[in-house]
């Protein structure tokens, strides 16, 4: 599979400390990429190195076949990038605020309302910036990302101020512009839950490492599947699954979580139960969260493992 | 040189309702109609071995070269550099396919343009003021044309000798996120040119040059001049030089 962004041994050091240490990352090409990772776990840091914002310590960086610390301005000619808050001029209006980039990125003028009425700015184009809302804001940030077509969009936090309803208007727009118009997106973000519904592929970062990347499926499968069982005596169907190397555990709801993996997995909870005599009313299993991978992945990371 | 050109629109454009464009002509304004205010006061006319134009030109410019030049490039250059500062411009620059030294080259010339609007100004105001006091005051009387030439060679010096003063405080505001070092610089080094002024190291404090390069000796406008000018000209290609290789997303 083709990477529109590839790192090799990327590593960013502030004095002593290592900020981002030996990522190696790959981004497909059409894929929504959620770079995930807790607070201070190196992604903006990350995403400045990859948008030549910052000179890596080590390793490399190519974006779209471009080696960003050799052919700076051909790399970024066919990038957008949203990093931090939206960097905006609060004194021109939204307009002249995407002029500015319409004259840096050479692109025609046309451009400038296809960008505004894409973020759902149409009308807003002659304000000027310092009277727009926070969410406004963040929606003219993504103008200017957007504004020469880019074929790879960076997003750092992009989620960040947005009300709810502004959150799923930004997921649209990113699942949007990955399945209309092919463009690659990496998007970082602390909110599993909103990458979890959009992203294709995942790169967890924790400590400045890179725990993991792939298909959003493969980092579920990377945890065991919870059954849940409602049965006439849960105690009893506790005792009996722990017999055979199970673990259940009684949830307030009555149910009870069973690790199972497989289709043979719950078979034989099911087999098991039953065939003790127990009336088994409710048998699920529940899909592994992004959650439950994310959390299992960065937990127990020691301090400086980075370093 | 495109990136060069470009980059420089784009500060242009960015000027637009800004305190750093309307600075450019309240600073200057604000010395002439001193100066007119000054005249307006005079109680007899001009003795026959003074010209009036030329009178009016060098007290206003003498006001200009000391105070008014000084904390209005302070203000200016500042604000055009706080503009990233305070707007993670520095961040949004980084993305775009320029070259990074054209930005600080571009911010230079661009502060540099501003310097010389003002001092135009300046010169446009003089003409305006002395005729507005010829007009009001009965005693003076503009009896010649306005000798163009020796204002215009006198406000060249006195813009050249300030380009030192500018890229000093072009490189302190591009390197200082906070508005108030720059400011205080410019303050500073005007403060201390009251004391610098009576001494022999005078001509070579470039709060002072202005001032050297418009009522000194041959010699020491000389030396104003060049040392302002072309001492300005290598700090801000140093600046441009120093900044570029800085990377726009370290903090502070």
């Amino acid at each position: 599979m083709e990477s529109v962004v590839t790192t090799c041994g990327l590593t960013y050091r502030y004095g002593e400390t290592a900020v981002v240490s030996g990522v190696d990352l790959a981004v497909p090409r059409g894929s929504v990429y959620g770079f995930v990772g807790p607070n201070g776990a190196g992604k903006t840091t990350t995403i400045k190195l990859l948008l030549g914002l910052l000179t890596p310590s080590g390793g490399s960086v190519e974006l779209l076949g471009e080696p960003v610390n050799g052919r700076r301005s051909a790399a970024l000619a066919r990038v957008g990038a949203l990093v931090e808050s939206p960097a905006l001029y609060p004194h021109l209006t939204a307009e002249e605020n995407l002029r500015l980039d319409q004259l840096a990125r050479g692109v025609p003028r046309a451009n400038v309302e296809r960008a505004l009425a894409a973020v759902g700015l149409a009308g807003e184009g002659k304000k000027l910036v310092r009277r727009f809302s926070l969410g406004m804001k963040q929606r003219l940030g993504l103008a200017l990302a957007l504004l020469h077509a880019p074929s790879l969009l960076v997003l750092d936090e992009p989620s960040n101020g947005l009300d709810p309803a502004g959150v799923r208007e930004l997921r649209e727009t990113i699942r949007r512009l990955a399945a209309e118009e092919g463009i690659t997106v990496l998007v970082s973000s602390h909110i599993l839950a909103e990458l979890e519904s959009v992203a294709t592929w995942i790169g967890v970062l924790a400590r400045g490492r890179l725990r993991f990347q792939g298909p959003l499926e493969e980092l579920k499968g990377t945890q065991p599947g919870v059954l849940g069982v409602r049965v006439d005596d849960p105690a009893r169907a506790q005792a009996l699954l722990r017999r055979v190397d199970l673990s259940a555990t009684l949830r307030p709801d009555g149910l009870l979580a069973v690790g199972v993996a497989g289709r043979e997995g719950i078979a034989r909870v099911n087999t098991l139960l039953v065939g003790e005599g127990l009336a088994v009313s409710h048998l699920a299993l529940e899909e592994a969260s992004l959650e439950r991978a994310f959390l299992a992945l960065v937990a127990g990371v020691p301090e400086g493992a980075a370093a | 040189m495109r990136g060069l050109a470009v980059a420089v629109r784009i500060e242009l454009l960015k000027l637009k309702r800004t305190l750093a464009l309307a600075t450019c002509f309240v600073a200057p304004l604000v010395v002439v109609a001193l100066q007119v205010a000054i005249w307006l006061r005079m109680k007899e006319g001009f003795g026959a071995d003074v010209e009036p134009w030329l009178a009016f030109h060098k007290n206003a410019l003498s006001m200009w070269g000391v105070f008014m030049l000084p904390l209005a490039t302070a203000l200016v250059v500042a604000l055009v550099s706080h503009a990233e500062h305070a707007n993670q411009g520095w961040l949004r620059l980084g993305v775009l396919p320029l070259p990074r030294w054209c930005v600080p080259a571009a911010k230079a010339l661009v502060a540099t343009g501003l310097l010389l609007l003002a001092t135009v100004v300046l010169l446009l105001g003089c003409l305006g003021g002395a005729v507005l006091a010829d007009a009001l005051h009965p005693k003076i009387a503009l009896e010649t044309a306005a000798p163009v030439a020796t204002m215009l060679g006198r406000t060249a010096r006195v813009f050249g000798a300030a380009l030192l003063v500018l890229a000093i405080q072009n490189a302190v505001s591009l390197r200082f996120p906070s508005i108030v070092v720059s400011l205080g610089t410019g303050v500073a080094g005007t403060f201390l040119a009251l004391f610098a002024s009576g001494s022999r190291l005078g001509p070579y404090y470039p709060w002072l040059m202005p001032l050297h390069a418009l009522h000194g000796k041959e010699e020491a406008v000389v030396l104003s001049v060049a040392l302002g000018a072309a001492g300005g000209l290598v700090l801000l290609a140093l600046t441009v030089a120093l900044a570029a290789r800085r990377d726009p997303g370290l903090k502070g």
